[in-house]
């Protein structure tokens, strides 16, 4: 009579082991499976359109419009064409800043403008884009804080080349990072917590290419 | 000279007590002086001055009008202009206008050197809510205070502009301190001038802004 209790304790006891060795070894072969235990980046980039705006950190950016000029040259009848991206920075942070230059190959970027990560399709060219405040009478490369300027990124296309009918951007945002003794101030943020980690891509931008403006 | 040394030491280890003793003892006594230049090294770590304290510079105080001394330089502000446009001839010699968001502000600027000549970095505008804004480049650098060189003797005079928000005037100082070198120097003198904007005059400049601020071309 008392044998059947104890037959039972003495069959759950075996058992108990390996299915939990069972579990565990199914928990770690999934986590492998997915990964392992490095970081996973949190969420997709944010898609937007023009118009739409995105909070970088030390900016807001507002992504106003891409659009193809044309400049007639006089004396050669090519002509140069331009692709030209608009947009409404708000320099939030406590000091005066410059709108920088987009990395450029294994030229790092500086500034506002290296939160550009990458432009798809890429333009062919020698040189990187003008990156400027044009249209307040004389062109600036400032970024003053708590005010609104319309930065404007140019890009010469190569001779011949057809502006592109739409754009994808990948931006990237800045964050001011704690460290020990060490004042970095803004800098991108980056996809995972390694050194040589790339920098995250907060939100990708599409924006049709305005076509048929003329310089 | 040797054999007097030597009987020294045998001399020496048979006072102490117990030869096994001293090293252990010896031992435990480098591990903590180890320990002890360890945690020294680590706590002087947090007392190593940040990006702040490193670019920090010695300030001198003073209102507009008045001659402010710092050790290497005087300066004086002797007015303040709030415009909304400023115009200047271009590197290129073509009269430039340059418009903005927010406004311009135009102090007027003297400055003369104590010991040797020296040229201003870029001013600053320090608003009352702690931005820093560095003074535009709007205006070529060689109408303002940043491109005489501040001479023995006399007064150079210039300009510094700024463009700032309106909603940012009150309690702005201008800060002029010389240009650093390469190797950056600690602790360079600076005047910080009170622009003398309350809520009051700084509403007031801004609703009487000159459409635009005509900046000399030549003295």
């Amino acid at each position: 009579m008392t044998s059947p209790p104890g037959g039972e304790t003495g069959k759950r006891r075996p058992i108990a082991v390996p299915v939990a060795a069972l579990v565990i070894a199914t928990g770690l072969g999934i986590t492998a499976a997915l990964g392992g235990f490095a970081e996973a980046s949190e969420k997709p980039p944010e898609q937007l359109g023009p118009g739409s705006s995105l909070d970088q950190g030390e900016f807001t950016t507002k992504f106003t419009e891409a659009r193809s000029l044309f400049q007639r040259d006089p004396f050669d009848g090519e002509g140069k064409r331009f692709l030209e991206i608009e947009l409404e920075v708000t320099n939030k942070s406590d000091e005066t800043t410059g709108v920088g230059a987009p990395g450029r190959g294994k030229t790092p970027g500086f500034m506002f403008a290296r939160s550009l990560l990458k432009m798809d399709p890429e333009i062919e060219g020698d040189l990187g884009p003008t990156v400027s405040v044009p249209d307040e009478g004389v062109p600036s490369r400032q970024l003053h804080p708590g005010m609104t300027s319309t930065v404007v990124v140019r890009y010469e296309l190569p001779a011949g080349d057809r502006p592109p009918k739409k754009i994808k951007l990948d931006v990237g945002v800045f964050e001011e990072p704690e460290t020990f003794n060490i004042d970095l101030g803004w800098v991108l943020a980056k996809d995972g917590d390694a050194d040589d980690a790339p920098p995250k891509v907060a939100a990708q931008v599409t924006l049709p290419v305005n076509q048929g403006g003329t310089l | 000279m040797t054999s007097t040394v030597t009987p020294a030491r045998p001399e020496t280890a048979s006072g102490r007590r117990a030869p096994a003793a001293p090293g252990r003892w010896r031992r435990a006594g480098v591990l903590a002086a180890g320990a002890a230049l360890a945690v020294a090294a680590v706590a002087l770590q947090t007392i190593g001055l940040d990006q702040e304290e490193r670019t920090a510079h010695l300030t001198w105080t003073g209102g507009v009008g008045e001659q402010v001394s710092a050790s290497r330089f005087s300066a004086r502000v002797k007015a303040v202009h709030v415009a909304r446009a400023v115009e200047s001839t271009g590197p290129d010699g073509k009269v430039e206008k340059a418009t903005t968001s927010g406004v311009f502000v135009i102090a007027e600027v003297e400055a003369t050197a104590n010991r040797e000549p020296q040229k201003f970095g870029t001013p600053t505008l320090l608003t009352g809510d702690g931005k820093r804004y560095a003074a535009t480049d709007k205006v070529d650098a060689s109408h303002t205070i940043t491109n005489p060189f501040i001479q023995v003797g006399w007064w150079a005079e210039s300009v510094a502009v700024f463009e700032v928000p309106a909603a940012a005037l009150p309690g702005s100082r201008l800060v002029l301190a010389p240009r650093n070198g390469f190797i950056g120097e600690a602790l360079l003198p600076e005047v910080e001038i009170d622009l003398g904007f309350d809520e009051a005059t700084a509403g007031r400049l801004t609703s009487n802004a000159k459409d635009v601020y005509q900046l000399a071309s030549k003295k």
